[in-house]
């Protein structure tokens, strides 16, 4: 074989490499993935560790298996962005926040009565609970995140997590597009972002207009955008399941 | 005469302060309640929520507590905020 040959079949390999790199999602810089059962927990220490108490750790999928997130993050107004939210000892005894009517209020949960709860959320540790997480096994499997499909768990009603607390929702058709989003480099297939799957967690005005907003109809959002916790980053950076799953987004992507 | 209309007024007027008390928590809810068929209400009904949303804001706004007042105004604004999204987006079509 000549050194022409060799230098072209060389050539070639490294061109294909930078073709097929980011669309196997190895071009990116994205955040170190937890194990599944601390995938989406998070420490809450906006003011616990001034207060001489231990952060609170939250645990995302112990309690979307019975709330949806617009029951949190619409109805009970958490907001998304961790350590944002003025919760308080105080608040949540007075039934705002966690301590909510039908959730941490000493009737359907433990709430503040008795001391000897107070290590159930203000533990400081991001693992707590891990030794229940084998409860999802009977989830359908996802190679990423908590290893759970959500969403398919939701349609085939596998789980049925409550949808409101106070505001049920009116009883038209909901908004269900499929859209399709270009991808900005040649080699990366679109995007299919599917509306239905989103409003079984979610409430419009979630996302609308705070996240995604007509006035920038068109923004290109990158996935270096989403990996910043912007646009679709708000929920699925650490979450909804992680960027590194790319083929839950571009389903024709191939690897 | 007088005297009766001024018990009916008072009475009235106490019968109203009463159930307002109560009465803003379900507009509240009767207007969050419809944010999942925004895409399908015509101009007319989104503005006219629009316009339930700045009248409530008013009433929330006067709440003595500083936490519900707080949470209820985000809430609210959420609300609103979807609403002129989606009359906006119809605006746009």
């Amino acid at each position: 074989m000549s050194y022409k040959t060799c230098f072209i079949i060389l050539l070639a390999g490294l061109f294909s490499l930078i073709i097929i790199s980011p669309a196997m999602g190895q071009f990116w810089d994205f955040p170190p993935l937890p194990p599944p059962e601390q995938y989406g927990n998070l420490l809450i220490n906006r003011v616990s560790e001034k207060h001489n108490v231990k952060p609170v750790t939250f645990s995302h999928w112990m309690h979307r298996v019975k709330y949806t997130c617009r029951v949190c993050h619409f109805e009970l107004e958490f907001n998304f962005r961790v350590n944002t939210t003025e919760i308080t000892e105080k608040a949540n005894r007075a039934g705002k926040y966690c301590g909510a009517g039908g959730c941490h209020d000493g009737k359907v949960s433990f709430g503040h009565e008795n001391k000897e709860d107070c290590g159930k959320c203000h533990n400081g540790d991001i693992s707590y609970g891990k030794e229940r997480f084998s409860r999802l096994s009977r989830l359908p499997k996802a190679r990423m995140g908590n290893g759970v499909d959500w969403a398919r768990a939701i349609e085939r009603k596998m789980i049925n997590p409550v949808n409101y607390l106070t505001i049920k929702l009116s009883e038209g058709i909901a908004f269900d597009k499929e859209l399709l989003l270009q991808a900005e480099w040649f080699n990366i297939p679109p995007a299919v972002f599917p509306h239905r799957d989103h409003i079984r967690w979610l409430d419009c005005n979630n996302c609308h207009p705070d996240i995604f907003n007509i006035k920038k109809k068109g923004t290109h959002f990158r996935v270096t955008d989403m990996i910043e916790g912007r646009f679709c980053g708000v929920c699925h950076r650490n979450v909804a399941f992680p960027l590194n799953d790319c083929k839950r987004c571009h389903p024709a992507m191939r690897y | 005469m007088r005297s009766v209309l001024t018990i009916i007024f008072v009475f009235s007027l106490l019968f109203y302060t009463l159930t307002l008390g109560q009465g803003w928590k379900d507009e509240f809810d009767d207007i969050c309640s419809r944010t999942d068929i925004a895409m399908s209400m015509t101009v007319e009904e989104l503005r006219s929520l629009i316009d339930r949303c700045d009248r409530l804001k008013i009433i929330i706004e006067g709440l003595p507590d500083g936490t519900q007042r707080k949470i209820y105004l985000k809430r609210l604004q959420m609300c609103r905020g979807l609403f002129v999204y989606v009359l906006k987006l119809k605006g746009e079509e």
